[in-house]
């Protein structure tokens, strides 16, 4: 083989490879299960009757599954229900005393969410991380901090070395 | 990857700040003009890639990069993490104040760890750039998910249960963040050579 048909080979390679990576890429997207959900982790709660209903979600508003639930007295800390997520990231605790309480999901990957009720029905119920998706309009502020950080870095270190 | 507040114990988030401190400290004094612009965009992308969810099945992951910055960034990895997570955790929540300091620590650990083991690989070439980066890759998520697991085994969690959850559930991410990771050195190898090397 010669030096150009050689290199002419190589070019078609590239390309091939990375349509290939691509087609692998998607392949996966498509066909692989998996209950990895990104970032932040949502609790909402309602009561209806004696039950206490709920709902764990994780960014994009993705179900958080087979989770970890439980509802402590506000009081005492005293573990009043525990149960878990369904696969729709919903769960249901049946509660003998309507108690101020904290309710607690934990997905066992290290994400958690809380969600108080202090006893009064109007206004107090409290959802510590309220539901959201992303603010896109934060991004671009938060690329900004970080080039104003290096700059800053920048600014100490030649302050530094001058002095 | 972002563990929120109140999962760990104390001692776990002393000594995460402490560890990510030391590693903030070396990146300091390693941190030549020369390597200030590419950290900081080093840091821009892993603050972005953060927010590309791709999904998988019924859900979606997101993108980590570890391998990728850390092949890039050298020591001072753990300044473009750290302050990306820092502002991460500031304005949308990701994580936490408290835990940013075992954050840091179990994503910019496993990207030193690439740039220690595949750099000299990319330098001497005995391995093809689009191998190297998928190990690199690869591996960084998955030396991520055993810190994470280790971290959680602090917090009282059954070591084996929650590496088993964390390890099944990210296995997809490992693989995605490899090709990512591959796909971009390849290119880099391609169009700009000389940004490989330290």
């Amino acid at each position: 083989m010669n030096k150009k048909t050689y290199q002419t080979n190589r070019l078609l390679l590239y390309p091939l490879l990375q349509v290939i990576t691509l087609s692998g890429i998607i392949f996966l997207m498509l066909l692989t299960p998996t209950d990895v959900h990104a970032h932040k982790m949502t609790l909402d709660c309602r009561f209806e009757g004696s039950h206490l209903h709920g709902e764990v979600f994780y960014s994009h508003n993705n179900p958080a599954r087979h989770c970890s639930v439980k509802c402590y007295s506000l009081n005492s800390n005293a573990l009043l229900a525990s149960g878990t997520t369904s696969d729709e990231g919903t769960f249901s605790l049946q509660l003998e005393h309507k108690v101020p309480l904290k309710v607690i999901a934990d997905d066992g990957q290290g994400h958690r969410a809380s969600w108080i009720w202090n006893g009064n029905d109007d206004a107090n119920d409290r959802t510590e991380n309220p539901k959201s998706n992303v603010s896109m309009e934060k991004i671009p502020a938060g690329l900004a901090v970080i080039i104003f950080s290096f700059g800053i870095i920048r600014f100490i270190r030649k302050h530094y070395h001058e002095s | 990857m972002h563990i929120s507040e109140g999962v760990l114990p104390p001692v776990t988030l002393v000594t995460g700040y402490a560890a990510s401190a030391i590693g903030i400290g070396i990146g300091l004094r390693r941190l030549t003009d020369e390597k200030l612009v590419r950290t900081a965009l080093l840091s821009s992308a892993f603050f972005v890639a953060s927010f590309i969810h791709i999904p998988i099945g019924p859900a979606n992951v997101h993108l980590v990069l570890n391998g990728f910055i850390g092949l890039l960034a050298g020591w001072t990895c753990f300044i473009a993490i750290g302050i990306a997570l820092l502002l991460q955790a500031l304005l949308f929540q990701f994580g936490g104040i408290t835990t940013l300091g075992v954050n840091m620590f179990i994503i910019a650990l496993p990207a030193l760890f690439s740039f220690l083991i595949f750099s000299p690989l990319l330098d001497r070439k005995p391995f093809p750039v689009f191998l190297t980066g998928f190990l690199s890759g690869f591996s960084s998520v998955f030396l991520s998910a055993i810190l994470l697991s280790f971290s959680l085994a602090t917090a009282g969690s059954a070591f084996f249960t929650a590496s088993t959850l964390i390890f099944a559930s990210n296995v997809p991410l490992m693989i995605i963040d490899g090709l990512v990771t591959a796909l971009a050195l390849q290119f880099i190898s391609n169009v700009k050579p000389e940004l490989l090397t330290q």
